[in-house]
């Protein structure tokens, strides 16, 4: 039988309280001023997306709830959003969420080896997170940088244009705490 | 090889900084001419604008291809108590398409100038542009563009003087294909999940909060002040009739140089592949097949290819469409089969899960589309497959589930013979144990 | 009919409907039946079970006609072959992943998808060797039985959860092929309406938790009933099995209770068949011991011989029908000969004299026609979910504004709150501009009185306050009247009816407690459970208990009298708005427990003063003299009350309002005596406790 999904929350990964703080809530505010005053309610993706990144990837019900909170909102109507959108990590990543497009145009431009070589050098496959907790590998949908096959994402910035080498490289640069290039990783023609 | 087509002049293109080999920033954009022309069109009777849109016969860059003019023409005037919403549809993310990703990094001022004309012309005080949550670097950019703008007062209060107020704000989607259909992109802008709405009422009726709105792609916005600057004339002189103007094409696949690429209209499909895409790798004989418009689009086979011309008319002959001219190549060393397996993978991953025979059914088609790949489904399969596919369409409150079922055709059309042969060995073998217990 | 109308045809039958109405609403009207499950006519309309596409002529696509509007002309063809076959694709695809468990569904036999599916599906599977879907449950507390597998998706349930019960908690989660309905995080719902949900799903996902597994439909009867947990007059169903009531259901009636009840109507059920008194008992020693009825009504009649009267002392419980107080009053007050009679055992000093005093006059109906509600020391929430579920309704449909005076309550809308005590009336006569900032152009206005009125010792003055508001304002005119008294009980106004109190010079329910302590009880009638504790009573010197259960009150009785449920009897009920309902008998009372009527007629036989009736009908005849409400013609009807003066013009108390129902799911004799009931207010009380801590 094949299953729905179902979230498990590992308790230890939870914080016990979750508050904004003074620089989210300036944030907060920054986001809500985009919206009529009677209609709060459109923030609810941006402060899950807020919330996501102030603490720690990922979002526990609690979270979510901290969210609702915020807008006044039913919890649960938080919670169909943060499930219906694949942004919203409801289980913890690692520090980087390695995300390799395997949709047509990066399949069709070699995708496998550029997942092949992700999962190889974080020791975590598709779905999972490296042992020292540093990666969470995903296969992903269209990222929409069709022209830049293959390509993946890693948190914000997109890594585009790869082979497996290259892969390896941005990831071996982001292990060893540097910046690698964002965007196109075709070496210039020395 | 002699073109067919004259390639757009410098002066011609409307996304000139397209490859990102210039300045992005305000400055170079009113280098190339930008923003000139912009306090006119701000002066200019808004009938007069639609009317030109009208004429000029433009068709919705988003997939669809609806006429901008007609769309724009449905709009009430706003009042106190009904304000109208412009939003820009950028959730870009049919596979294949990745257009809007490159005008909102390389150009984002033609987008900001296309949302200040539109605004105007439907009396929006406020635009909203929805861009996909992925998109975190592009909706920066674009941010920083809609931030020189209200600098330079090309934005906000009173613009350059003429009294016209226009606030753009960005909204970051997260995650969700479903999203740039144009009621569900509102639904998830009102902060709820993107399920398509009910139509009717349709946005500009009751749009965003319940408003009069209309939803433009990217690149239909980012066109229309260009046209309405250079005129009809000029725009017409582009495509066949009813198809006019100029087009980016995101060539994609087994091309050697895969690029996106603003052509004009009814272009050929050989020439963009062959003149701007670097030729398929391994020689236009290599060539399998073409998703010619997004991978909603059925594919054309490489006889197709032969002559397709690019626009929205014209393809219909092959029972396809312009999509969002998203052009993804298929050589012969490409496993098509397992492309299209993926694809169907996409449709069930995507699904909002509303309609029953969306939700339910693009679980199924995935499946059969699995199990003929791996061999495990018996040829009776494919015309299951194929039944299903006509039994979902047009049986849904939006068209996602259309464009789900669409390439599953095509493929079927043209391909079929690459099913029989992955299911057929399995067909002898149980026969042939048949034959044995007897 | 306005005469905008407009005319379609559908399958070739012409049909006039309003604009605005949708193709299904067009073919409701003529009776042409479309597949359906996710639209419901009390729901907003969702259309995404796709199940009800039909064919419209000159459309490209089959359209949803639960959506879809009517247009002049329109020609619509259900039974086409397009029509059809969408009806068997969308069947098809609706059944792929649901199980095939009827065999051990509660829902099987009354289930819509197994009648849709017979019409419509295909009898063999063409799904094949892929996987069904299989979906984790949730407990949502113990009256709703989760099997999400079944689930369908319709977002009845959620649509319901939010739209009419107003307790956004039911959602849909995740998306695609893995929506999952349900609460997202394990937690029991908190609504007062939360059995709906049974009723509305289509299918087996959501079913009746206590009553899982214990009956087929088809092995039951239907009898209609009227619910007796609050003043509402609900119309249920009783679904019967040998004689055993095993469930109840919703009977629509558009006046009252929509197609809706509350979870205290449907699931105390179980203790209608547990701790019954099945026949009389005398007390010998410490034992009550089994008497044949001839020996109970020798030992009463014994002990009343020769006993002064004013020691006397009679108390008759709240959920009686108009037979049972009426036979027990003139039993009490002719037969035995004692004015000390009083039902009012809330405290409240309401009196029968005018009718218009102690019911809804404006009627539950009429909150559709309201502008505004101001509720008086009424948590209407508990005191009348489904008042509330209206008023819900119509804050949503309309705007309309609600306010307060009264205790702070948690309601399911936003509620102005004006106010903690009686005195906020005073200012709310006095002041016209807060009135009319409150109320803004409101010309008909609901004031709803409650039970934390109704039961101080000042309620008479708070009524006469309210009449004077009513009246200030204009809300009393002959097409509005705005005075309303929410009864909490449901035998309330029968009680008032028949001046079941006394009506000399006898002792008031409010005092018997001190009557007993003062040792001037000498026998103490006990009909049905009281809301005075049993303890303040057990000192009387000589109690007879007539009722239902094995309460507390039977443990310190001398003599006790096995009487009739309200399932057993054919009953009139009274509901808060005075109107007059008749219900049938669903069982026999167990054993030897009689209907009660027929008691008090024994009984007063045995007295020597027979009571003047031998049957029901004689006794329906008296009882129809007594106000119009009663004549067999006017039986379901809503009859208005003349309105005349009544309640008193002094200052009532400064004392605040305090909660009338503290616990809800345990707020009767009916729903003490139900292990379901005592769940519900376990859950509910752990909820609290957590809310506080």
């Amino acid at each position: 039988m094949s299953s729905v999904r179902i979230v498990h929350e590992p308790a230890d990964k939870v914080r016990d309280i979750y508050t904004w703080s003074k620089s989210a809530k300036a944030e907060v505010k920054k986001i809500l001023a985009k919206y009529p005053k009677d209609q709060s309610r459109s923030a609810v993706i941006p402060l899950l997306h807020l919330a996501q990144r102030e603490f720690d990837g990922w979002l526990p019900t609690k979270l979510m709830n901290l969210v609702a909170e915020t807008l006044d909102m039913p919890y649960i109507r938080v919670y169909e959003v943060a499930t219906f959108y694949t942004m919203f990590n409801l289980a913890p990543v690692g520090k980087y969420h390695v995300q390799v497009c395997t949709n047509c145009a990066c399949m069709i431009r070699g995708s496998d080896k550029i997942l092949e070589a992700v999962e190889k050098l974080t020791g975590a496959k598709a779905g999972e997170s490296s042992a020292d907790e540093m990666f969470t590998v995903s296969e992903v949908e269209c990222l929409g940088a069709c022209v830049n096959a293959p390509m993946m994402q890693v948190n914000d910035h997109y890594y585009t244009d790869l082979d497996a080498e290259s892969a390896k490289e941005v990831l071996t640069a982001l292990k060893e705490g540097k910046t690698p290039k964002v965007g196109s990783q075709v070496k210039e023609a020395s | 090889m002699t073109l067919q087509h004259t390639p757009l002049s410098y002066e011609d293109r409307i996304f000139k900084n397209l490859d990102g080999s210039g300045d992005w920033s305000i400055k170079g954009y009113q280098e190339r001419g930008g923003y000139d022309g912009l306090k006119k069109i701000l002066t200019t009777d808004t009938v007069e604008i639609i009317d030109t849109l009208k004429q000029s016969a433009l068709r919705g860059r988003g997939g669809a291809g609806f006429p901008t003019g007609l769309k724009w023409s449905f709009m009430p005037k706003p009042t106190k108590e009904r304000p109208t919403y412009l939003v820009c549809n950028a959730d870009e993310g049919e596979p294949g398409t990745c257009k809007d990703r490159d005008i909102l990094r390389n150009d984002p001022h033609t987008l900001v100038e296309g949302m200040i004309v539109g605004c105007y012309t439907l009396g929006a005080k406020t635009g909203y542009i929805y861009i996909r949550g992925e998109y975190y670097d592009e909706a920066n950019r674009l941010q920083a563009a809609i931030d020189e703008a209200y600098e330079a007062g090309l934005l906000g209060k009173d613009i350059l003087g003429t009294g016209v107020c226009v606030d753009l704000h960005i909204h970051l989607g997260a995650g969700a294909y479903i999203c740039g259909e144009e009621t569900a992109l509102l639904e998830s802008l009102e902060g709820k999940k993107g399920q398509p709405r009910l139509k009717p009422p349709f946005p500009a009726g009751f749009g965003l909060y319940g408003m009069p709105t209309t939803i433009n792609n990217v690149e239909t916005l980012a066109q229309v002040p260009p046209i309405l600057k250079k005129g009809v004339k000029w725009w017409t002189q582009f495509g066949n009739p009813n198809n006019h103007g100029t087009k980016i094409f995101s060539i994609s696949g087994s091309v050697n140089k895969p690029i996106n690429i603003e052509a004009p209209m009814s272009i050929t499909l050989k020439e963009l592949i062959e003149h701007y895409a670097g030729g398929v790798i391994g020689g236009w004989d290599n060539l399998q097949a073409v998703i010619p418009g997004g991978s909603s689009t059925p594919m054309l086979s490489a006889e197709n290819c032969q002559d397709a011309v690019m626009d929205f008319d014209s393809l219909m002959q092959y029972k396809t469409g312009l999509g969002t001219a998203a052009i993804v190549v298929m050589n012969k060393d490409v496993d098509l089969l397992r492309v299209m397996k993926r694809i169907s993978g996409f449709y069930k991953h995507e699904s909002c899960g509303q309609c029953s025979p969306c939700r339910e059914g693009m679980g199924w088609i995935y499946q059969l589309m699995n199990d003929i790949y791996h061999g495990k489904a018996d040829i009776s399969d494919i015309d299951k497959l194929e039944d299903l596919t006509h039994r979902i369409d047009g049986h849904t409150i939006c068209a996602f589930a259309t464009g789900a079922i669409w390439p599953v055709q095509g493929t079927i059309r043209h391909f079929r013979h690459l099913m029989e042969q992955k299911v057929q060995p399995k067909k002898t073998a149980s026969k042939a144990k048949t034959k044995k217990s007897a | 009919m306005a005469d905008n109308m407009i005319t379609l045809t559908i399958d070739g039958h012409e049909v006039q409907v309003e604009p605005g109405s949708t193709i299904m609403q067009a073919a409701k009207k003529l009776e042409v039946e479309i597949p359906h499950f996710c639209y419901h006519p009390r729901l907003s309309v969702a259309g995404n079970c796709r199940m009800c596409l039909v064919e419209v002529e000159g459309a490209p696509k089959p359209v949803a006609s639960c959506a879809f509007p009517v247009s002049e002309g329109m020609n619509v063809k259900t039974q086409s072959q397009l029509a059809e076959q969408a009806h068997k694709n969308v069947m098809e695809m609706l059944l792929i992943n649901h199980p095939l468990d009827c065999p051990i569904c509660d829902q099987g036999g009354e289930c819509d998808l197994q009648d849709i599916a017979v019409g419509y599906g295909s009898d063999r599977s063409r799904y094949g060797s892929c996987s069904k879907r299989s979906v984790e449950d949730k407990d949502i507390g113990p009256l709703v039985k989760t099997v999400m597998t079944r689930c369908i998706h319709c977002t009845r349930c959620v649509r319901f959860a939010t739209e009419v019960a107003g307790v956004e908690e039911f959602g849909a989660t995740f998306r695609g092929q893995d929506m999952k309905i349900g609460t997202y995080v394990e937690k029991a719902l908190d609504s007062e309406l939360s059995g709906n949900m049974i009723d509305l799903c289509p299918v087996g996902a959501l079913t009746n938790k206590p009553f899982a597994f214990s009956a087929r439909p088809w092995e039951m009867k239907t009898v209609n009933l009227i619910d007796v947990m609050d003043g509402m007059g609900t119309n249920i169903y009783a679904d019967v099995r040998d004689e055993e009531v095993m469930r109840m259901r919703p009977r629509t009636n558009e006046e009252i209770n929509e197609e809706w009840m509350t979870d205290t109507a449907r699931f105390a059920v179980d203790g209608l068949t547990k701790n019954r008194l099945t026949a009389p008992l005398v007390r010998e020693g410490k034992n009550l011991r089994q008497v044949s009825w001839q020996k109970a009504f020798d030992t009463l009649t014994e002990h009343l011989k020769g006993k002064r009267r004013d020691g006397i002392f009679a108390l008759a419980s709240s959920t009686l029908s108009a037979e049972d107080y009426y036979s027990f009053n003139m039993f009490m007050k002719e037969s035995v000969g004692t004015d000390n009679v009083d039902a009012r055992t809330d405290g409240s000093p309401i009196r029968g004299d005018v009718r218009a005093s102690y019911v809804m006059n404006s009627g539950i109906a009429a909150v559709d026609n309201a502008d505004a509600v101001l509720l008086v020391g009424c948590d209407l929430r508990r005191e009348s979910p489904l008042l509330n579920a209206r008023v819900r309704k119509n804050v949503l449909a309309k705007n309309i504004k609600v306010a307060s005076i009264g205790a702070l309550t948690n309601t399911t809308y936003d509620v102005k709150d004006l106010g903690r005590s009686p005195m906020d009336i005073l200012d709310l006569i006095e002041d016209e501009k807060l009135f009319k900032k409150t109320f803004p152009k409101t010309k008909n206005l609901m004031v709803i009185m409650g039970a934390e009125a109704t039961t101080r010792t000042d309620a008479l003055k708070i009524m006469g306050a309210v009449r004077k508001l009513c009246q200030k304002y204009e809300m009393i005119r002959p097409d509005w009247n705005g005075y309303n008294l929410l009864s909490l009980k449901a035998g309330q106004v029968a009680a008032l009816d028949f001046s079941v109190y006394p009506v000399a010079a006898g002792v008031e329910a409010k005092d018997v407690s001190k009557s007993v302590s003062e040792g001037l009880v000498k026998t103490l009638f006990i009909y049905g459970d009281v809301e005075i504790p049993a303890q303040e009573l057990q000192d009387a010197e000589y109690i007879v208990y007539m009722g239902t259960h094995h309460s507390a009150y039977a443990d310190i009785a001398d003599v006790v009298l096995p009487t009739a449920a309200y399932t057993e009897k054919e009953a009139l009920w009274v509901n808060t708005e005075g109107r007059v309902q008749a219900a049938r008998k669903a069982v026999n009372p167990p054993m030897q427990a009689k209907e009660d009527w027929k008691i008090f007629r024994a009984l007063s036989e045995c007295l020597g003063k027979k009571l003047p009736f031998d049957t029901l009908s004689q006794l329906r005849l008296l009882i129809a003299k007594v106000n119009d409400a009663y004549l067999p013609e006017n039986w379901g009807s809503f009859v208005v009350p003349a309105w005349d003066k009544f309640g008193l013009t002094t200052k009532p108390n400064k004392a605040e309002f305090e909660f009338s129902v503290p616990e809800y799911y345990l707020s009767n004799g009916y729903l003490r005596q139900s292990k379901v009931m005592q769940d519900c207010a376990a859950k509910a009380q752990d909820t609290n406790n957590k809310k506080v801590s």
